[in-house]
């Protein structure tokens, strides 16, 4: 990887990152650049293969299709999993499955980076609250932007060292572990396979406000299967019976109210 | 009307805009764990303080004091809270009786409600689909469409729903709650989460791989039976829906962190692997016939 490719990376992981503004804040950040299907694209267009890095991008994201990062509380850092994670597999050579797994890593090490990041901001906010006592709302604007800063070093710079120094090393890496130890690369096979679990519980935790609705699960999964059907069109049929499940209700309450009212 | 024409101030569209572009740029720009979203809420509140207060520098100090306290929501969605507070703070200025607690009050009723039905609706179902149909365009040919797709499909949806929302809370204020309420708020987000539920199930089943190589020999001469053929004229994607509900009966009734979901993963792969792994390294084809995964 050329320095001008890894600091284009380096830069792209810093304009997606989560406490970002430049890249519309969070919508145009961290929602779509710092998305894996996203990351893969740029990271193909960097690196010069766009369709090695689109595919990457996708099996990296089927791992992470349903991140959501609950009052700040990041499971898996999706900066260094996409911005790190997938140059370096594309870099080293390997496959979709086992850049799955690299990007896993990333994202476990990034976690620790971005908790470091949440509780140091707080200076700004204590920088903030004297600014407020003296009326100065120009003060409270720039810290805004000052705290810039240590974000930049934290998704820019940092980033920009480990993919010029990962370059280097991927490629015996990935050729190392595809010689050497291709158990190895077998197990990361099945984990990568096994990780989108994890995605899926969490939204189903997080939507399914009761078990019973889990049946509704259970029907897109027997409709992927038994009816042949793409995720697309599943999402259409889905759209179609949560519009009957609306009227439905919508329904049932008037009677409900036009019962209280004939009661009265 | 009978207010007094020289008193009266009104915020222009413009800097309600204003405020609405500043959050969306920098709603999480000096984030922290402990203030969160305050520091960005302040810069949002900028042009209508400027606007409201802007000739008397004691209004301006305590509406500072006011909007530096913790603040934190689903940042796209959540902005019903602050056409709210643009409202009241308007009303304020003309001289309603509005005080600090009032105003900080109906922001925290806002804005946790919202950061639940936000997180569900945006990337817990929202997201979810558009990424499926831009994996769906550029899966197996690695076209570029796919997250073309996803990029400006997001945007232009996102974008929109949160400006509504936020001209949304300035024009019913006070009211915003019961509005919702009447616009039957409960039933769209149960609706939401049936579209949401059916769409993962279609990626769960696409995309969580989880087979068994183990076959069954009966006597001699027979071929030997794949077990997870079998499992799929049972259930297509058995172990791969098991563990799915597993997960989530772990993280619902147990209360596991994401953390424990990630251990369980590697734990039952790696266990069910460890024939595979041992077989390999000392070279015992036998064993590795009794890898499970």
């Amino acid at each position: 990887m050329a320095w001008w490719q890894a600091a284009v990376l380096a830069l792209f992981c810093y304009l997606g990152a989560l406490t970002t503004p430049w890249a519309l804040g969070t919508s145009g950040g961290w929602y779509v650049i710092t998305r894996p299907l996203v990351a893969g694209l740029i990271s193909g267009i960097v690196l010069g293969d766009v369709t090695k890095g689109v595919l990457i991008g996708i099996a990296v994201q089927l791992v992470f299709i349903a991140l959501i990062t609950p009052g700040g509380a990041v499971p898996a850092d999706l900066s260094f999993a996409s911005y790190l994670g997938i140059p370096l597999a594309m870099v080293g050579g390997a496959t979709p499955q086992v850049a799955v797994s690299l990007a896993v890593a990333f994202g476990a090490i990034g976690v620790a980076a971005w908790q470091v990041l949440s509780v140091g901001n707080a200076g700004w906010a204590h920088l903030d609250d004297r600014y407020a006592e003296e009326g100065n709302l120009e003060g409270i604007i720039r810290s805004n932007y000052l705290a810039q800063i240590p974000t930049f070093i934290l998704r820019a710079v940092v980033p920009f060292v480990v993919l010029l120094a990962g370059s280097a090393f991927a490629q015996d890496f990935v050729t190392f572990l595809n010689k050497d130890v291709p158990w190895l690369v077998g197990y990361l096979t099945v984990l990568g396979g096994a990780l989108p679990a994890v995605g899926i519980a969490i939204l189903l935790l997080q939507i399914a406000p009761s078990a019973t609705l889990l049946v509704w699960f259970l029907a897109g999964w027997v409709l992927f299967f038994y009816g042949h059907l793409s995720v697309v069109a599943v999402a259409v049929i889905g759209l179609v019976l949560a519009t009957i499940y609306y009227l439905y209700f919508s329904r049932i309450e008037q009677l409900a109210t036009a019962g209280e009212a004939q009661r009265v | 009307m009978g207010s007094t024409p020289t008193a009266e101030k009104k915020l222009t569209k413009g800097d309600l805009r204003r405020a609405w572009w500043i959050w969306t740029f920098f709603n999480l720009s000096a984030f922290s764990m402990e203030r969160m979203q305050a520091p960005a809420f302040v810069y949002m509140m900028s042009p209508i303080i400027k606007r409201l207060y802007g000739d008397r520098p004691d209004e301006v100090k305590q509406a500072l004091q006011r909007h530096m306290v913790f603040f934190n929501t689903e940042p796209q969605t959540g902005v019903i809270a602050h056409g709210v507070t643009a409202a009241l703070e308007e009303q304020r200025a003309n001289g309603a009786p509005i005080n600090d607690e009032m105003i900080n009050s109906v922001k925290a009723g806002i804005m946790g409600p919202m950061a639940g039905i936000g997180d569900s609706m945006i990337p817990g179902t929202l997201i979810p689909i558009l990424l499926a149909i831009g994996i769906s365009i550029s899966s197996g040919n690695g076209s570029p469409f796919g997250p073309i797709f996803y990029i400006v499909a997001y945007l232009v949806i996102i974008l929109s729903l949160s400006y509504y929302l936020f001209m949304f809370g300035y024009r019913y204020g006070m009211n915003t709650m019961r509005e919702l309420a009447v616009g039957g708020f409960r039933r769209l987000t149960t609706s939401l989460a049936v579209l949401g539920l059916i769409v993962a199930g279609a990626i769960g089943a696409q995309n969580i791989h989880l087979a068994t190589p183990l076959t069954y020999t009966g006597s001699q001469g027979v071929a030997p039976v794949s077990i997870q053929t079998t499992l799929d004229g049972i259930f297509p994607g058995l172990i791969a829906f098991a563990l799915t509900l597993f997960l989530w009966y772990g993280m619902r009734r147990r209360g596991w962190p994401i953390n424990r979901a990630l251990v369980v993963v590697l734990a039952v792969t790696f266990i069910g692997f460890l024939p595979n792994l041992l077989g390999s390294i000392f070279g015992l084809a036998g064993l590795k016939a009794w890898s499970i995964f």
